[in-house]
């Protein structure tokens, strides 16, 4: 197998799903033409701050729906970095900041992209009128825990397994209220459960995949989670962080693809969405990195580092190559347009507007 | 049971228990000669009650105490702020000539020998966040007793009023082991159930449920210690102490001092005199309308099982009544050592074991 240095050298066709001829330009003229929407990315680093906007105009995405980190938890540090890549976005002429559907369609038509804000994971404490301030500020989706307890809820990397607290409860009626869509990605299973059912809007998981197909990581999710939140209309984010989908040396599109198959078999393609949560640079370099500092304890959510890079799949500008994994699947336009598009902007008018 | 207002225009002496001549005296030198510590108070803070602490020093000596652990609330469980009120409380015992603040064991003893009260410091709950760091930051400010939670959830484990029983997360393990390699006391008294037993298990040191009472006496009310909690408690050294807090050791419309000394009865009875300490939480105000206020905000009642059906204690209604404690004690039959124990030794013990 390729290292990660070599696989950057080679071209975006050697990168690509292979597909005939009418196959590929097919897939090329689909994602061309297509409102594209990632639920979950970090153009802007991850807990590094860094940012490229090259890449990010040349993967021609319409929507990065951009995660705000948040691992000490603290509301004002987590309102500042917004502001950062808030101010970012407006000095760029080509970047528009989202906050409901229709500025997204709107990007489309004017040639330009857009970056709406989640809160990675949420940073109200106790003082649930933070959210409204978030709310204020741009925050349109918030991650209800990161991988340990917090006061809302446990994440899928603690020691137990214990559902939303009364505080929990009321902030996601709060949430409901306001609009600001909730995302339960890096919770433990109870605290999903409880979510999903106290919420009356739907839900998400905008970057994970099933544990069904790779056992022994919880921030994949089970089916009994998948189908709870597809229930109640919810959506779930196919990504493609390096050894989270498979803890095989080799892995890349294919494995991503295997996520979406299965997703759609279970729930219907209605519920599947792409989240990709890349950070286009070295992910497990990094993943290593946190492990070192114990901040984010990969092993006590079953994550081993065996692979280095997602093939295929490994940047920005292999976005597209999404498109051509469902064409290869024998995915139909309008499944495809789901899946990049439609779902996300469904459940984004019923939530935020 | 006499309203409030008029149970406090009796003169102090008619509100205590009755003994003979014999009790009485000997409940006067106990309380005189005694070093007693009460493990857990709340007498200098003016916003939660209405109360001023220059106003309420004659009261809190009438209270014949020698010391106490005085908590900081943290609002909001924000670390700043609670850093801030415990600066607030140092320089109230600063500044006052018969006020120490304690900082270890002997500080008790040399402030009874001089005739001052020593004020030790405590986090209630603690406001670390995720931050483990601040835990030596408090400790150099001189925190020296923190709770793990108040009755809800926080980073660390479940309160005893939250709707899940979850025990400590992996961070609430790394604070236990921080907290007793710096020498801090840990408080179970707000905690879930599996959050203290988790607690007791992991800690290395002995640690304290300083203002509770039995479950067994009264069992709707979670904030009360189980039979199962107060003896693992006790086979890791640890310390039970009996609090005075009105509607929180019976539900009945009549209680008072002799629900407190149920309570203790009951607990050294149940895991030994060595055990037992007392920690009052008791303010010089309407506590009982302090409850109903934090009902709607920080407390809620119904999630613990608290009832307000009593509108305060007799005999112990406020610190100034503290004497009454010991009278009572005598009328129970423990003997001068076990008093002694109770009032204050098994205190001191474990602050010496733990604090230093």
């Amino acid at each position: 197998m390729l290292s990660r240095e070599e696989y950057l050298e080679l071209s975006l066709e050697e990168r690509f799903v292979p597909l005939g001829a009418e196959e590929s330009k097919r897939a090329d003229r689909l994602f061309d033409q297509l409102v594209t929407i990632d639920m979950h990315t970090h153009i802007f680093g991850s807990v590094h701050f860094h940012f490229e906007y090259e890449p990010v105009r040349q993967s021609g995405m319409t929507c990065c729906f951009e995660a705000v980190p948040a691992l000490s938890e603290d509301f004002q540090e987590s309102m500042e970095l917004l502001g950062r890549y808030r101010s970012l976005v407006e000095s760029e002429p080509g970047l528009v900041t989202a906050v409901r559907a229709e500025d997204i369609r709107e990007a489309k038509r004017d040639g330009k992209q857009t970056v709406m804000y989640q809160l990675e994971p949420q940073t109200m404490g106790r003082d649930l009128n933070r959210i409204d301030v978030s709310y204020g500020l741009g925050v349109r989706m918030m991650l209800l825990t990161f991988n340990t307890r917090n006061y809302i809820g446990d994440g899928c990397g603690e020691r137990t397994d214990c559902g939303l607290s009364y505080l929990g409860i009321e902030m996601v009626e709060r949430l409901n209220d306001i609009g600001i869509m909730i995302d339960l990605s890096h919770c433990g299973v109870q605290t999903s459960l409880d979510a999903i059912k106290f919420s009356k809007d739907p839900v998400l998981f905008n970057h994970t995949g099933a544990r069904a197909l790779n056992p022994p990581v919880t921030r994949l999710k089970t089916d009994e989670q998948i189908r709870a939140l597809a229930d109640k209309g919810g959506l779930i984010g196919i990504s493609a962080i390096p050894n989270q989908l498979s803890s095989q040396p080799e892995q890349g599109i294919e494995d991503m693809l295997n996520h979406i198959d299965y997703v759609a078999n279970l729930v219907g393609m209605e519920h599947v969405v792409i989240g990709l949560d890349n950070t286009f640079h070295d992910q497990v370099a990094f993943h290593r990195k946190l492990a070192a500092s114990k901040s984010v304890d990969l092993q006590k959510s079953g994550i081993t580092l065996a692979a280095g890079y997602m093939y295929g799949i490994e940047s920005p500008l292999e976005w597209r190559n999404i498109v051509r994994g469902l064409v290869s699947r024998g995915y139909t336009e309008d499944e495809i347009e789901k899946v990049v598009s439609g779902n996300a902007l469904r459940v984004m008018e019923e939530v935020i507007g | 049971m006499i309203p409030r207002d008029e149970y406090l225009k009796i003169p102090l002496k008619d509100r205590f228990i009755s003994l003979d001549e014999d009790q009485e005296a000997r409940a006067e030198q106990l309380h005189r000669d005694s070093l007693i510590i009460d493990i857990h108070t709340c007498m200098l803070e003016d916003r939660l009650v209405q109360q001023d602490f220059f106003e309420n020093v004659p009261r809190i000596q009438r209270s014949g105490i020698n010391g106490f652990i005085e908590e900081v609330i943290p609002f909001d469980e924000e670390f700043g702020p609670s850093m801030e009120t415990l600066g607030r409380f140092r320089f109230k015992v600063e500044k006052h000539p018969d006020f120490m603040p304690a900082f270890r064991a002997q500080d008790f003893i040399h402030a009874k020998g001089s005739g001052k009260q020593a004020v030790m410091f405590g986090l209630e709950p603690q406001s670390f966040g995720r931050d483990l760091d601040r835990v030596a930051i408090a400790y150099g400010l001189g925190i020296r007793v923190a709770l793990l939670t108040l009755n809800t959830r926080n980073y660390i484990g479940d309160g005893c009023g939250e709707r899940t029983n979850a025990g400590l997360s992996y961070l609430g393990l790394d604070l236990v082991e921080q907290m007793n390699e710096l020498g801090m006391l840990i408080d179970l008294s707000h905690c879930g159930s599996q959050t203290t037993l988790d607690a007791i298990e992991a800690s290395s040191d002995p640690v304290m449920c300083n203002h509770i009472g039995a479950r067994a006496l009264y069992p709707q009310l979670k904030r009360l210690k189980t039979d199962e909690e107060l003896v693992a408690l006790a086979n890791k050294g640890g310390l039970a102490g009996v609090s005075a807090i009105p509607n929180q050791l019976s539900r009945n419309a009549e209680q008072g001092i002799e629900d407190m000394l149920n309570h203790i009865d009951y607990i050294v009875n149940l895991i030994g005199i060595d055990h037992v300490a007392i920690g009052t939480d008791i303010l010089f105000g309407d506590q009982v309308e302090v409850h109903r206020q934090t009902d709607k905000t920080l407390l809620k009642l119904d999630y613990y099982g608290q009832e307000l059906n009593a509108p305060y204690m007799y005999g112990i209604e406020s610190p100034e009544e503290w004497p009454n404690i010991t009278r009572g004690l005598v009328s129970r039959g423990y003997s001068d050592d076990e008093i002694r124990k109770i009032l204050g030794g098994n205190a001191l013990r474990i602050i010496q074991e733990v604090v230093g």
